[in-house]
């Protein structure tokens, strides 16, 4: 896609959308496969500055499940309503031989990059907050009647786990510690929970922060319908702790806040015992995912070395696995 | 034996450096830099495997077979841990696993990023 055919998108299907003349600007993309984009941009409309993302086609090489753009911003469009702090959807952009189907969503303010929420001295009061106001997202998340998000695929724990172990069977590597951790968590199911809209990827590094906290919560394309606890789980899984280990809650914060807001939020009684479980599935899914990325490499369908490097990660699953299991 | 002026490690060593000292600096765009880093992160793993694959391998074939009662290839004897594990009762359970899996890992990891630190034990109470 050429920048000029891009824009000038843009800037028909806003000026379509506000019924008055809008011109693009510091189009700047920020994330991009073949097929699909992250673009961020500005838009003058009415002599207003609005700083907008575009996001936009499917790439053929994304995680299995992994949502359409439409699907992700009728999602958007439902949790934004709800009152979640995520960007409002401004506009859909159909499908053209310009780009592929998406949407345009407003530009949030705040830092995603793990490494500065970790060190700025200007997110020092955030990092005392963020675990509890994740704990409190995380549960008014959760709270939203499942049946008004009907664009997702329900799962129950037991099935997620099978297809789970079921690609990493098909990818031919045969590593023990991902098989005992399998039959872990199919012998020990964990505490039923009523079916709830899962986010699928609530992590450092997929939340924006400001000197407040927590400001947005990004990247909802593998949401769907199961048990929420997966989301704290996954949350407080060791590879988004980013070397910060003793932080188990996105290398940030600890359990006990995360739980506090989260139980009082939704009048439920998750313990770390329950959240063991779902690291274990945490760990087990990011192993998958590694062996996924790699496997593009591998067959050619995608050759990168990022790709390919990023399979030598599994090791990092399998010594976590362990550990948690030892504890289990 | 090996060729050693250079050995296949020094020779990783060298391009490890030029790539780190000479290239890196004067690449301007972020996402190169960025697969650069991770390009000279996959040589250093390259590098620990020539140096220690080779007993790691021959520490698992060990581990493994005596922990099955068996002889055989590495490969087939993960492939009977595997039948072992489907066909006993709760093996998460069993602390002799655990404990050879655990060796086992911990010496894959010492190859493929030895920083990486993992998750401590639940007593603790900071997890």
């Amino acid at each position: 896609m050429t920048d000029m055919a891009l824009v000038r998108l843009l800037e028909d299907c806003l000026s379509a959308h506000w019924q008055s003349s809008v011109t693009i600007d510091n189009v700047k993309q920020l994330t991009g496969g073949a097929a699909s984009q992250t673009t961020a941009f500005d838009a003058w409309a009415e002599g207003t500055l609005q700083p907008l993302i575009l996001r936009c086609g499917d790439d053929e090489h994304q995680f299995e499940n992994a949502l359409t753009k439409p699907t992700e911003a009728s999602l958007l469009e439902l949790v934004y309503q709800q009152g979640l702090p995520v960007p409002e959807v401004i506009a859909h952009i159909p499908a053209s031989d310009v780009s592929g189907a998406g949407f345009v969503m407003r530009r949030l303010a705040g830092e995603a990059l793990p490494k500065r929420i970790f060190n700025d001295a200007r997110y020092a009061t955030a990092r005392e907050l963020l675990a509890g106001q994740c704990g409190a997202v995380l549960a008014s998340l959760h709270n939203i009647d499942p049946r008004r998000a009907a664009m997702l695929e329900s799962v129950s724990v037991e099935d997620d786990v099978l297809r789970y172990r079921e690609r990493y069977r098909e990818f031919g590597q045969c590593l023990p510690v991902f098989d005992l951790a399998f039959r872990y968590l199919l012998d020990t199911p964990p505490t039923p929970r009523q079916a709830a809209i899962v986010h699928g990827d609530f992590r450092n590094g997929n939340i924006l922060v400001d000197e407040q906290g927590l400001s947005g919560v990004l990247d909802w394309e593998l949401a769907h319908i199961g048990n929420p606890i997966e989301d704290l789980g996954w949350l407080c899984v060791n590879s988004w702790r980013f070397g910060h280990v003793d932080k188990a809650v996105g290398g940030f914060g600890d359990k006990r806040a995360l739980l506090e807001t989260y139980n009082r939020g939704r009048e439920t009684d998750v313990t770390e015992r329950e959240l063991a479980y779902w690291e274990v599935f945490g760990v087990l899914k990011w192993g998958v995912i590694c062996l996924y990325q790699s496997a593009i490499h591998l067959q050619g369908k995608q050759r990168s070395v990022e790709r390919a490097v990023i399979g030598r990660r599994l090791s990092e699953c399998e010594a976590d696995l362990i550990r948690l299991l030892k504890e289990g | 034996m090996a060729i050693e002026h250079p050995s296949a490690e020094q020779l990783l060593e060298a391009i490890s450096e030029f790539l780190k000292q000479s290239i890196l600096p004067a690449l301007d765009a972020p996402a190169l830099s960025y697969q650069l880093r991770v390009a000279i992160n996959g040589l250093g793993i390259v590098g620990r495997e020539l140096n220690a694959g080779g007993s790691q391998q021959r520490d698992e074939q060990v581990l493994l077979a005596e922990f099955l009662g068996q002889q055989g290839e590495l490969a087939t004897l993960r492939e009977q841990l595997r039948v072992h594990i489907e066909g006993s009762d709760a093996p998460y359970r069993d602390p002799a696993l655990l404990e050879m899996l655990q060796k086992i890992s911990d010496a894959k990891l010492a190859i493929d990023n030895p920083k990486y630190q993992p998750v401590p034990p639940l007593g603790a109470g900071i997890r």
